[in-house]
């Protein structure tokens, strides 16, 4: 395992070879192939003229709900009038009642007609100057602006980035990652707590050296946020997560997927959204996930590239959303035993501070790289070539194959989607980093729970100050027997320990716990009370960060 | 039935018991098949003698004892072993398959990850794997299935006709199984539910044991419908403890095969209960049989597992009593007849 000392130089430095540059140039005739491909399926799916008449009467029924109940200012102003005018089209339709063949051409243009709507709102743009601005400045500027201690703005601006490296602990096997990129489709899959995650991971690809990837932002956040001119400028494509209809859904997955076809490296979050219990995402999202194996299944027909999915555990010693996402997360189990008092601050504002408290701290966030797989979730050598149970390279190509003739079958490929899944959840829990703070707060939590087993989690969220109070003594103790039993998974290759708890006593994880975990919050999510022993103030923090341990069955080494 | 893939390789066979020599016969009727055996032997009685097991064999069907060869030319591989040699023989047969293999197995027993003959150990869930789980450890091929029902090989020998539950998570599987095994007397029933099948054909055979015990000693058919019912019940609560739905239990897999064995001496756990209860003892039983009875080993798992797990399973302790620990069939039968029974339907 690498860890990153410095930025890698690009494996690609052609910027006109990047997947993402191409598909932007290309954008016109890529989108005609999205359309052409979902017609072709729609001819599989609605095959009758009267399936395809239903199907486009739901898409114009959940629109028009939409457009009047649930309008954003990034909404283009013509919304109304369009969906108007489909809706003259289905009545007129309608009114003809005649389901006859010749009919579907029509609705087929109609079809069309949405789909390229969808399809302009949904595209990714790229422009590699705006690109480079971003990568070479926003990082110094952010810096330059949050880090007060500097002495020489100017000389700053223009310095190598560094001391970046000390903040940001990047590791993974860097050489395998870049080498695969020139051989196959690189899917990057991270974990999922922050709003900060996408430009982070964006950053540290490009850090290793890695042309940027194509990922999905909301289209509100693209729409109104002062960053809105970049991020439409960096390759993001737009997801409206009010539409659930199933031409949207399907336009995106083709999208997504054919993208990955035209050699685009590509990010999903397949938990979803952030997490919000705390806990590392163990039940995944497959439907973006499952574009993978169809794009791999396609490019095996076509000859094309091969696709190699790269886990990433992303580990923050402090998450500035916790206090809205474990918030979230109980009023959704808890429902009427759980009253919220969620306080959330503007997203900017939270990332500037986030920023800000990132380098005042000791530790900052540590960015693993799992072990890339292939889309059926097995390792992969220097090679490319899959590696099987027994060790032994293989092609995997057979399993779309019926004696050698490749078939499709999306049945098939979505119980592939469901064992990548699970590779990829396994992978999450092998490289997620235990820092201080999950460990003091699982400590405390722990024994709090115990001390009060006869309480609901809800009924443990209003203890009095009084009966939070745990022992210094018994933390330190549980403290060490936790490091002990993840020492020795972190043996078996099932988590990764920070470097600080690995050289560190008990004492010392716990008084640097105790002051990273609270940075951010006005509340101390755990602290020491002027007797020593520990207590904390939001109950409810404690247990978020509780929640990154579970999934080691730590509980019953205690 | 769809039929787009057209298989035109010949489809492997791996086991020369009983069952797994009626399934070739039964798939050369429209396929070529070729089977595995260790000893050259077998082979040369299958190649030259057409002869196996008494039972003739189809002119279409092959022998080998090379693994190689058998995957190299077989893409669709029924491993019909006994649990007990099934690990194994799938580690030495995965060097030599390839993502393209499609293997569906007809074996009806556990793979248990810990020793449990020399006595009485703690069983949980993780410990036990089914043979499909085995195939998915130790091979890369992922397209699996199960086939499992009232299949007594004597039957199918004798050209009756039967049915099967043929069960993979994979639609393709269960399409090219069907293809490959329906005949005019041989019909297919198909299940997503693979584990659930499994674990079906598995615990029958304990239930089996009892009912050859309960002919032994002369009971008639309520006796006989009672440990049907009453074994579905308890089938079903050990199921649900490791993780799988009712339902499978309920079909052709689960009650379908549990009257088959319950009801023929033909069936090799039935003559174990029906010899116990004439007086013979386990060891003997096991010495002279040339078929492996699943349910020998299948009692003494689901005991511990049901011991460990809390599980209520009252059928099999009895049983178990019987064959370890001395108890007559008379004292079994007091037992059971002791015991507080509660609800009649008590799963959902």
């Amino acid at each position: 395992m690498q860890k990153l000392k410095k930025p890698l130089e690009y494996v690609n430095p052609d910027y006109e070879n990047w997947g993402i540059y191409k598909l932007d140039k290309d954008k016109d005739a890529f989108l005609i192939d999205v359309v052409e491909r979902i017609i072709e399926k729609s001819r599989k799916n609605y095959p009758t003229t009267r399936a395809l008449f239903d199907e486009l009467a739901s898409t114009l029924y959940q629109e028009r709900i939409r457009v009047t109940t649930s309008r954003w200012k990034s909404d283009p102003d013509d919304e109304k009038d369009f969906w108007n005018n489909v809706k003259g089209q289905i009545i007129k339709f309608q009114k003809a009642q005649n389901w006859e063949d010749a009919d579907r051409a029509v609705l087929e243009t109609l079809l069309k007609k949405i789909l390229y709507r969808y399809a302009y709102e949904i595209v990714a743009n790229f422009k590699p100057r705006i690109f480079d601005l971003a990568q070479r400045f926003l990082p110094r500027i952010l810096f330059l602006f949050l880090n007060s201690k500097l002495n020489s703005p100017f000389k700053f601006l223009f310095r190598k980035m560094n001391s970046f490296y000390e903040k940001f602990v990047i590791t993974g096997d860097f050489d395998l990652i870049r080498n695969l990129s020139k051989k196959g489709t690189i899917v990057v899959v991270p974990t999922h707590f922050s709003n900060t995650d996408s430009p982070l991971v964006g950053w540290t690809l490009n850090s290793i050296g890695l042309e940027p990837v194509t990922y999905g932002a909301g289209i509100n956040l693209v729409g109104t946020q002062p960053l809105s001119f970049m991020l439409n400028n960096l390759g993001a494509y737009k997801l409206d997560r009010r539409r659930k209809n199933a031409l949207y859904l399907e336009l995106l997955k083709s999208y997504s997927q054919m993208a990955i076809e035209r050699d685009t490296p590509s990010l999903f979050f397949p938990g979803g959204t952030r997490s919000r219990s705390g806990a590392i995402e163990s039940k995944l999202k497959l439907g973006l996930l499952s574009t993978a194996v169809e794009a791999q299944q396609e490019n095996f027909i076509h000859h094309r590239k091969k696709i190699f999915v790269l886990p990433i555990v992303i580990n923050y010693q402090y998450n500035i959303e916790s206090s809205s996402l474990i918030n979230q997360y109980l009023v959704e189990v808890g429902k009427e035993k759980y009253v919220s008092d969620s306080f959330e601050y503007s997203t900017t504002y939270k990332i500037v501070r986030f920023i800000k408290h990132l380098f005042n701290a000791d530790t900052g966030v540590v960015i693993s790289f799992g072990k890339p797989l292939d889309v059926i979730g097995n390792e992969v050598n220097e090679n490319g070539e899959s590696i099987a149970p027994n060790g032994k390279p293989f092609d995997i190509k057979g399993y779309f194959e019926i004696e050698n003739k490749i078939v499709r079958d999306e049945q098939r490929n979505y119980e592939y989607t469901k064992i990548l899944g699970d590779k990829i959840v396994k992978s999450y829990f092998k490289y997620n980093t235990v820092m201080t703070s999950p460990l003091i707060a699982f400590s405390y939590f722990l024994l709090l729970k115990r001390r009060h087993k006869h309480l609901s989690l809800f009924e443990i969220m209003l203890l009095p100050k009084e009966d939070r109070i745990i022992k210094r003594e018994r933390i330190l103790e549980v403290i060490s027997l936790l490091k002990v039993r993840l020492m020795e998974l972190c043996q078996e290759d099932k988590v990764n320990i920070s470097d600080f708890i690995l050289e560190n006593s008990a004492e010392a994880i716990l008084v640097n716990g105790i002051d990273s975990i609270s940075l951010f919050n006005s509340k101390k999510v755990v602290y020491a009370d002027s007797d020593g022993n520990i207590n904390s103030q939001d109950v409810k923090l404690a247990y978020f960060y509780h929640n990154r341990l579970i999934g080691y069955n730590l509980e019953q080494y205690i | 039935m769809s039929n787009i893939y057209n298989i035109s390789k010949p489809i492997g066979i791996l086991g020369i018991g009983s069952f797994g020599t009626v399934l070739a016969n039964l798939i050369a009727e429209r396929h070529s098949v070729i089977m595995y055996a260790r000893k050259q032997s077998t082979v040369d009685n299958i190649n030259i003698h057409k002869k196996h097991r008494e039972i003739e064999i189809l002119p279409n069907i092959a022998a080998t004892t090379d693994l190689r060869f058998l995957a190299g030319h077989c893409d669709i591989i029924f491993p019909v072993l006994p649990s007990y040699a099934f690990r194994n023989v799938i580690k030495e047969l995965s060097d030599f398959l390839t993502s393209n293999h499609i293997l569906i197995h007809g074996a009806k027993g556990f793979d248990v990850k810990i020793d449990f003959t020399k006595g009485p150990v703690e069983i949980r869930p993780k410990d036990i794997c089914t043979m499909s789980e085995v195939i998915l450890e130790e091979t890369p091929v992922h397209r699996v299935g199960c086939i499992s029902g009232p299949n007594l090989a004597k039957e199918i020998a004798q050209r009756q006709p039967a049915g099967t539950v043929l069960a993979s998570k994979f639609k393709e599987v269960l399409t090219i199984g069907t293809d490959i095994l329906q005949c005019d007397r041989f019909q297919i029933y198909r299940s997503n539910d693979i584990k659930g099948i499994e674990l079906a054909g598995v615990f029958k055979n304990y239930i089996a044991i009892a009912a050859g015990a309960s002919a032994a000693l002369g009971y008639g058919e309520n006796v006989k419908a009672l440990l049907i019912t009453k074994g579905i019940s308890e089938m079903i609560a050990i199921g649900k403890t490791l993780g799988v739905e009712p339902k499978s239990f309920l079909g052709l897999a689960g009650i379908g095969d549990l009257v088959a064995t319950c009801s023929s001496p033909l069936s090799r756990n039935y003559s174990v209960g029906y010899r116990l209860a004439k007086g013979e003892k386990i060891e003997q039983i096991i010495a002279t049989m040339t078929e492996a009875a699943e349910g020998i080993n299948t009692v003494k798992v689901i005991k511990y597992l049901s011991d460990t797990m809390h599980i209520q399973a009252p059928l099999v302790g009895i049983i178990y009593k019987i064959m370890y620990e001395g108890f007559s069939l008379e004292q079994g039968i007091k037992l059971l007849m002791r015991l507080n029974a509660g609800q009649d339907v008590s799963f959902y």
